[in-house]
């Protein structure tokens, strides 16, 4: 099937998304920024009984606690973005990336039919699922004929 | 079938483009198939690049720089020096680097913190190179080069919100 099929038909639960890591509204902004650096992720979902109340982003960390010199011992419940934009497991990948781009977020908390927390889907494992779908050799060939791909240095 | 890369008509079963003898043989199938694939391949960076960036030098302070991101809506700088690209310091570098030690190096130089020589890719090239980069790489925002140059930034959400808007556009039938 082609990229445009499978984006109507595949749903969320077929990206495999990891687990996802949730807190309590009242966890310290310092203990969820730790979760985040020591997990190398770019979010936490704040839960209640396990359904999403808001989302503690990376941005959050920048736009509402260093610049504004909030205590890392602040509950998150103070400085999360709430509430937080959630999918169902049943979503097209086509509908995430459409609440993703409208919303402009990175992740976003993917919840059954009850509302429970199952996953968190990220722009990165869409752009990971996008890529599948193109020969490897695509990305080994020069972008103009008898141009080869200049070097480059890495970051 | 159509080339990926020049976007010239082949006949079906042909090993080469018969314009720029790319080799057809990795594109035969239903990778192919659909319009947006070949949008992803053939459409230049340039076509999305956003020219509203910030461009830093080298002393500016992170701190200076997050208040800057906050004010207008950015997510990284690219930090030159006498006009010349020399690396990027973006939303990851001050959190994963910094935020523990925040009243301390929000007064450093981004020089200190940024990541130097970053890659870069060309105007030309195709969006789905940036695409593979950011995936192979964990980028989320690439530099665009234009006769080695800095024209512009292109990040994983520019390429997203194009391949919304390819969703969107129902593809004529045939």
């Amino acid at each position: 099937m082609s990229l445009r099929e499978n984006l109507a038909s595949d749903t969320i639960a077929s990206l495999g998304t990891r687990d996802p890591i949730d807190i309590s509204p009242r966890t310290s902004v310092g203990g969820a920024i730790s979760l985040l650096q020591n997990h190398s992720i770019g979010c936490v979902v704040v839960t209640e009984d396990h359904r999403p109340v808001g989302i503690f982003t990376e941005r959050d960390v920048l736009r509402r606690v260093l610049s504004s010199n909030v205590s890392l011992e602040t509950p998150v419940a103070d400085v999360m973005t709430s509430p937080a934009t959630v999918v169902t497991c049943d979503e097209t990948i086509g509908s995430v990336i459409q609440t993703l781009v409208d919303g402009g977020f990175r992740h976003v908390p993917v919840v059954d039919a009850s509302g429970v927390l199952k996953s968190v889907v990220s722009v990165k494992r869409i752009v990971e699922y996008v890529v599948d779908h193109f020969p490897a050799a695509v990305f080994n060939l020069p972008p103009e004929p008898g141009r080869l791909l200049a070097s480059r240095e890495g970051a | 079938m159509q080339c990926p890369f020049c976007a010239c008509e082949n006949m079906d079963g042909v090993d080469a483009c018969i314009r720029c003898k790319v080799d057809l043989s990795d594109f035969t199938g239903s990778a192919m198939e659909s319009d947006i694939e070949r949008a992803l391949l053939q459409s230049p960076l340039e076509t999305i690049a956003t020219k509203d960036y910030i461009q830093a030098p080298l002393d500016w302070s992170v701190g200076d720089t997050v208040r800057q991101w906050n004010e207008g809506g950015h997510h990284c700088a690219v930090v030159v020096d006498h006009g010349k690209l020399v690396g990027i310091f973006t939303e990851r570098d001050a959190l994963g680097k910094l935020a523990e030690k925040w009243d301390q190096c929000s007064r450093d130089d981004i020089s200190q913190h940024m990541t130097a020589n970053p890659m870069t890719l060309n105007h030309d090239d195709p969006i789905a190179l940036a695409l593979n980069h950011m995936m192979t790489g964990g980028y989320r925002h690439i530099p665009i080069l234009r006769a080695g140059k800095l024209c512009g930034i292109v990040s994983v959400r520019d390429i997203l919100s194009y391949l919304s808007t390819l969703i969107s556009d129902v593809p004529e039938a045939v």
